[in-house]
């Protein structure tokens, strides 16, 4: 009845979000496509300032420092800071998180702490941590992993502590301990919000990453992503500054893809609360 | 074979669970206190239920209804009274009383299988009789190949029938349901109705069942208590007098419009005319 009450253009504007969302990977990628035709199409017609390249031309410059090796080498540094930093912070994040909100007495020492120091912007961490352990990679790491701790600590928090009363009295009706209760109930039932932190510490990860090479980085092997793109702009080598972003923008986006792929193996039942329709 | 459960159970025997109600609630209280507010949830809530009774409990939303459960189950303290379950006070939950929720409580990160496994396992089952266990369940409630589906895959109403099987896993004396079939379409409840009175009947169970339906009440029960809200208290206290097996048949018999007559009448009274702002009446500051 409601069917054939509802507008014509209505019917047709449901088919077609329908028809969209059943194709949305080759939607997505012909939008890209045609972003980067028209891109491309105009920087050969009307040209564009020097210092903005045109994909093809940034494509070049990509084999070009891939083949050199320049380009792993970056990436490796950066990626190994990253790599460091994010598990450093996100597991300490994750596990006194949870342990917070499994117990009441630490939660709310630990959250007097917490809610104390997050307002502090991290990146201000950087040349104080300069002053005690230099520009190295210590202090980049350090300042990756305090940074990318809050939202893995505030949402596995906030997850242990939102849990459904009910699931727990399920366990409690069923005899069930509260280590069994714990490890078998409350942390599985707050898993898909802390794992909905750990990928905003992904995210938050690069941009830190990017953030600690720019100041005080070497030109060397291990400048990293970042440091080189500093250092290319104060040179003028835009084809290396706009390689590096493009590995930059590839790296994070494979990396995130490839966490909600894993995600989506992992936790059948519950995959949709951490990563959306995709 | 709902009662065939591999743990042996209490050592009561026959003689000693005859002469005294399986379960006396007396002059149970409960009061909660939130924002610097009090809300009476239940004032002497008395009553007894004799073992295999099938208890319904019906009363507009907010007369303690959960709460009560919530106290039968183990799960909340009264504020005063006492719950007595064959003789012994209820301090915890147990498995004696099997609890089904007002929300979905499955495990969304588990099979159904594996949900209704669960209990099982933790009461020390191996792996393999818990599986074996929980397929015959699910067969129980109408289940069968569903087994590997998760619960987020169910309706509303296959969620509940899994939810009783684990449920009845526990191998309880008395079952507590809490409004199972509040969420459900007109059909759904009615088909769920009537496999639960099947499932009733094949068993010893004692089941108390919360509603605010009255049909439903009715339709269900060897006797029916009235509460009233604000604070909750019991009303009335009515049995059934409606044959058994009951079934679509009984939906249409004129006695059953009786009850529902007679409870419409009292429900109306007890909510009285209403002036505005009534629904706080229960609640004052402290
Ligand atoms: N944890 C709590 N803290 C404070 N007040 C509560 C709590 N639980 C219940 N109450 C209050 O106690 C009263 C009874 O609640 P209860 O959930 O038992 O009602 P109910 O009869 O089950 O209602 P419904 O039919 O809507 O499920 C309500 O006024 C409610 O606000
Ligand atoms: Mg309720």
């Amino acid at each position: 009845m409601t069917a054939t009450l509802t507008p014509e253009s209505r019917v047709g504007r449901r088919e077609w979000a329908e028809w969209m969302l059943d194709r949305r990977w080759p939607v997505a990628t012909a939008v890209v496509l045609v972003l980067l035709a028209a891109w491309q199409t105009y920087g050969v017609i009307a040209g564009l300032p020097e210092y903005i390249l045109t994909p093809f031309e940034i494509a070049g410059s990509v084999t070009e420092l891939l083949a050199s090796g320049r380009l792993v080498e970056l990436s490796s540094a950066s990626l190994g800071r990253l790599t460091a930093g994010f598990l450093l912070g996100t597991t300490s994040g994750v596990l006194i998180g949870l342990l917070s909100g499994v117990s009441r007495w630490f939660g709310d020492i630990v959250d007097g702490a917490v809610g104390f120091t997050y307002p502090i912007p991290k990146i201000t961490l950087l040349p104080i941590l300069a002053i005690w352990l230099g520009f190295t990679d210590s202090t980049r790491i350090l300042v990756i992993a305090i940074a990318v701790f809050f939202p893995a600590y505030i949402n596995a928090n906030a997850a242990t502590r939102g849990v459904d009363q009910e699931l727990v009295w399920v366990a409690k009706n069923a005899g069930a301990g509260t280590l069994r209760t714990v490890l078998q109930v409350v942390l599985p039932a707050a898993l898909p919000r802390t794992v909905a932190g750990i990928r905003q510490s992904l995210a938050l990860s690069f941009i830190f990453m990017f953030a600690t090479e720019a100041i005080g980085s070497s030109t060397g092997a291990d400048a990293g992503l970042g440091g080189e793109m500093f250092a290319a702009r104060a040179n003028g080598e835009y084809d290396v500054l706009w390689a590096a972003l493009a590995t930059v923008a590839v790296l994070g986006g494979t990396i995130d893809a490839g966490f909600r792929w894993l995600v989506g193996r992992l936790m059948r039942g519950q995959e949709l609360e951490v990563t959306g329709r995709g | 074979m709902l009662s065939s459960n591999a743990a042996p159970s209490g050592a009561t025997t026959m003689e000693a669970i005859t002469d005294q109600p399986q379960l006396r609630l007396t002059g149970v209280r409960k009061t909660f206190h939130r924002d610097r507010k009090t809300v009476e949830a239940l004032r002497d809530v008395s009553f007894e239920v004799p073992r295999g009774q099938f208890l319904s409990a019906l009363g507009p939303s907010g007369c303690g209804k959960s709460t009560m459960l919530h106290i039968i189950g183990g799960f909340e303290t009264a504020t005063s009274g006492s719950v007595h379950l064959d003789g012994k006070p209820v301090t915890a939950p147990g498995r004696d009383r099997g609890m089904m929720f007002q929300q979905a409580t499955l495990f969304p990160w588990k099979t159904v299988q594996a949900n209704v496994a669960w209990p099982l396992l933790v009461d020390g089952w191996k792996r393999k009789h818990a599986r074996e266990r929980a397929r015959e369940l699910l067969a129980t409630v109408g289940l069968s190949g569903f087994e590997h589906s998760y619960p987020a895959e169910l309706s509303g109403g296959m969620r509940q029938r899994a939810a009783l099987a684990r449920t009845l896993g526990l191998a309880p004396d008395i079952l507590l349901m809490d409004e199972p079939f509040g969420a459900l379409d007109a059909q759904t409840r009615e088909l769920m109705q009537e496999e639960l009175t099947r499932i009733w009947q094949e068993s010893q169970l004692t089941v108390i069942f919360i509603t605010h339906d009255i049909n439903e009440a009715v339709f269900l029960g060897d006797r029916v208590l009235v509460m009233g809200a604000r604070p909750g208290r019991i009303i009335a206290d009515v049995e059934i007098e409606l044959d058994r097996p009951r079934g679509a048949h009984t939906k249409r018999d004129p006695k059953l419009v009786e009850y529902h007559n007679e409870f419409w009448d009292l429900i109306r009274q007890e909510a009285g005319p209403q002036p505005s702002g009534s629904r706080d009446a229960g609640e004052t500051p402290s």
